[in-house]
């Protein structure tokens, strides 16, 4: 009776972590790729611009001052694209961000940093946009 | 004799118990699924995250000039059974998928039916920045067939 038991408990606890770990995908390699980080350096590269230059035009059609219209424009965009980089597996940050007013057009500076386990970026960005 | 009889019938019962809770697990993991689009595996078949990653640069390209694609119009509209039925009709006839969408910090969702795939399956993503809204497209395709397992 008492081995049957050690049987059945064996095979209860055996399905458990297997079933476990297959949900969790566990059971395959889940390091996102290398190139991924690249790849999502070069998107936020090639449309960052025009992100802030939209969202900041949306706050000031909306009532807010220029400067602060860019700088809710900034960390919001920074707060999507670290999000979109938890769905990619990396991370995405926005770091040392300045906001410069020169000749009436706005110089907006940035650090755009993407890592994951086998690579860490840190890409600067410069935009000047005219509202 | 009594006391022990009474012992062995505990033991029994026990055993009824540990079985059921098994059954049941076992009931509940058939019928539990959690739906998740994992990031690209360095060991993913390179065949699927190649397919979906021309898949979706295909659509994304398809317009008169940069960020015109229709996915871009659907995605702008809001519709995003439209901007996912465009994607999977751009899908190889060979390949099955599931598209999923997420807006700014939402969690992905997938549009239309979910399919389970069959054998391994490759998920690829793409930030699409419409307006003001950062959309995160995301495409997990599989073998039609079995695949690579």
């Amino acid at each position: 009776m008492l081995l049957a038991t050690g049987m059945v408990l064996l095979m209860s606890l055996l399905s458990m972590v297997l079933l476990s770990l297959q949900y969790v995908s566990m059971g395959e390699p889940y390091d996102p790729s290398p190139r991924e980080a690249l790849r999502c350096s070069d998107e936020i590269q090639k449309q960052f611009p025009h992100l802030i230059e939209v969202r900041a035009s949306e706050l000031i059609q909306a009532g807010s001052d220029e400067r602060s219209a860019i700088w809710a424009a900034l960390n919001s965009s920074a707060s999507d694209l670290n999000h979109h980089g938890e769905i990619r597996g990396i991370d995405v940050a926005l770091l040392d961000s300045t906001v410069d007013n020169e000749g009436g057009a706005w110089r907006i500076q940035s650090s755009l940093g993407v890592a994951d386990d086998t690579i860490r970026l840190e890409v600067p960005l410069s935009i000047i946009i005219d509202l | 004799m009594g006391p022990l009889r009474s012992d062995e019938e505990g033991q029994v019962h026990i055993l009824e118990m540990i079985t059921l809770f098994w059954l049941f697990f076992m009931s509940a993991a058939f019928i539990l699924k959690i739906q998740i689009p994992d990031p690209a595996s360095p060991a993913a078949d390179a065949g699927l995250e190649i397919v979906a990653r021309d898949t979706i640069s295909f659509v994304l390209s398809d317009g008169p000039s940069v960020n015109q694609s229709s996915v871009h119009h659907s995605l702008g509209m809001g519709d995003r059974n439209a901007a996912c039925a465009t994607v999977m009709e751009a899908l190889p006839v060979q390949y099955d998928g599931n598209c999923w969408l997420s807006l700014d910090i939402e969690w992905p969702q997938v549009v239309g039916n979910y399919a389970e795939p069959i054998g391994r399956s490759s998920s690829t993503h793409r930030l699409v920045v419409v307006d003001e809204d950062v959309w995160t497209l995301s495409l997990q395709v599989w073998a039609l067939g079995g695949g690579v397992s």
